[in-house]
């Protein structure tokens, strides 16, 4: 299964929860912004992904939840890239310098390309 | 200080309709929602076939949390919704009281990956369909309300005590208004065999004659299922703002039995105490009741039970008695709030509706309204529910 077959698959589940039209989805779509998910929709997002992939999720890793908490804990001087390629292993090199970057601008993006990675980390692991 | 109650605001969905014009077109057309059921074939029921066609609906049918209502959930919000946009719709005070009713479904069919199917199929947060709080949730988020809520779970006579509690808030001053919601529907698989293992549920064949309330040929109750909801706030504060008000909640009183854990104490001495204690609390005698809502399930122990209690409580010439699960069937937790609601839209045609199916009353000294709708009379009236587990709670409204 690639990426964008998990893709594919994760655009249903997101569309049955947030009823937004898989039309509308990319992986660039940004999943707190751009879809305003609360959290009882990452809930479900996560069940659902769990049951379609026969996988085992970790909400906290799949939706980067700890990632500021991660950072902050290593303490100053700490490379925030390195904290998060070695918190995130499924995440590309260039996601990696992105989310570095846009931890000045605020919360981290994250994308639905990131939780298709998670996913197929999972599926790899297997 | 003793604040007074009005009603400012009314939300309903019932088998009857849904607003003036729909409801008055049943109640003189005679166009109810008896219907055998499908869940369990042989046995009348009264669906809601029509929940209207306004925003509220609208909205809500399109609301992406919608998964998390059960069906009396989202009759609760629905009414919630609507009487709020009835009686504020620019928006209700941020420290409105909430009020409410809202079973869960016992719709097992529906959950067809309860243990011990495959309980990951299950939606993450599939517990909210059946949290009794789930629906004063959702109007909170959805109105953006923050008063005290509390969800209210006394059986058939929740409602009411719904009702009574939202008054009773106002009146010690705990909120400047209070809304209060209830829907229930008990029409699932679940929720009959449930009725049906208790041998309750009515044998007529002919569901358009199978609730029967103080008929000698009565045999149980008709599942129905409804919502209505009521925005109560002081008179003072809706002079303030200009609201027009629909009816006032005058006196409210609650008992409970101390006996079986399903059957009414067999001489109702404890409904009656909640029906006297209501009159009292309006500071009326019974002679001032000016007619009167029965529980009237169909039931051959309840209807005796009350006919008998009502007679004691009040003189000559008794005021006339309505029953109107003969119309709707029994809406379980919700049924007080719907039967009061549909009693303020008669009483804007004028008419105390007859009991169906009334054709060879038992011998009582009732004033039942039979055959024709009697004129519906100025003065305060008498609501009235009893619960499972002895709960009694009564109602005295009055309407504009």
């Amino acid at each position: 299964m690639d990426h964008n077959d998990i893709l594919a698959s994760l655009f249903a589940i997101v569309d049955e929860i947030m009823e937004c039209g898989q039309d509308k989805l990319t992986g660039r779509t940004r999943v707190m912004q751009d879809l305003a998910c609360e959290s009882i929709d990452l809930l479900e997002i996560g069940a659902r992904v769990a049951q379609a992939f026969h996988i085992r999720v970790d909400d906290d890793a799949m939706f980067l939840r700890s990632l500021r908490t991660k950072i902050e804990a290593s303490g100053q001087g700490a490379d925030a890239k390195t904290v998060i390629a070695e918190a995130y292993p499924w995440l590309s090199l260039g996601r990696v310098q992105e989310m570095a970057d846009s931890l000045a601008e605020g919360t981290p993006l994250l994308r639905l390309d990131d939780v298709a990675a998670y996913v197929a980390h999972c599926l790899g692991q297997r | 200080m003793h604040r007074d109650c009005v009603v400012t605001g009314l939300g309903l969905v019932s088998s009857l309709g849904w607003n003036q014009d729909s409801i008055a077109r049943a109640l003189r057309e005679d166009l109810t929602g008896f219907a055998e059921s499908r869940a369990l074939p042989g046995q009348a029921v009264c669906p809601v076939r029509d929940m209207g066609d306004d925003a509220p609906f609208a909205f809500l049918s399109s609301w992406r949390f919608r998964r998390y209502l059960s069906r009396p959930a989202f009759l609760s919000v629905l009414a919630g919704l609507r009487a709020a946009t009835d009686g504020a719709p620019e928006g209700l005070p941020a420290d409105c009281a909430l009020v409410g009713t809202a079973s869960p479904t016992l719709d097992f069919a529906r959950e067809k990956t309860l243990p011990p199917g495959d309980g990951n199929l299950l939606d993450a947060l599939w517990l909210l369909r059946w949290l009794p709080n789930t629906a004063l949730s959702a109007l909170s988020r959805l109105l953006q309300i923050h008063g005290p809520g509390l969800a209210v779970g006394s059986a058939c006579a929740s409602a009411l005590d719904a009702l009574g509690e939202g008054m009773l808030r106002l009146r010690h001053g705990m909120a400047p208004a209070c809304l209060v919601a209830c829907g229930d529907s008990r029409l699932s698989s679940g929720g009959l065999m449930g009725y049906a293992k208790a041998s309750t549920l009515s044998q007529e064949p002919d569901p358009l004659q199978a609730s029967r309330p103080f008929d000698r040929q009565r045999s149980g109750f008709v599942p129905g299922e409804g919502g209505a909801a009521f925005l109560l706030e002081t008179s003072a504060g809706a002079e303030a703002r200009g609201a027009k008000v629909l009816g006032h909640l005058l006196g409210y009183a609650a008992t409970m039995d101390a006996g079986s854990l399903t059957a009414p104490d067999p001489d109702g001495r404890h409904a009656e105490a909640a029906v006297r204690k209501a009159i009292s609390d309006a500071g009326l005698d019974p002679s001032d009741i000016a007619w009167i809502s029965a529980h009237g399930t169909g039931t051959a122990l309840n209807d005796g039970i009350e006919a008998r209690m009502l007679a004691r409580v009040f003189p000559d010439p008794k005021p006339p008695v309505t029953a109107l699960k003969s119309w709707t069937g029994h809406c379980a937790s919700a049924c007080g709030a719907v039967e009061t609601a549909l009693l303020w839209h008669a009483s804007q045609i004028g008419i105390l509706p007859r009991i169906r199916s009334l054709e060879n009353p038992e011998p009582n000294d009732l004033r039942l309204v039979q055959g024709t709708h009697a004129p519906f009379p100025k003065g305060p009236g008498l609501v009235e529910n009893f619960g499972f587990g002895g709960q009694n709670a009564a109602l005295v409204v009055e309407f504009c």
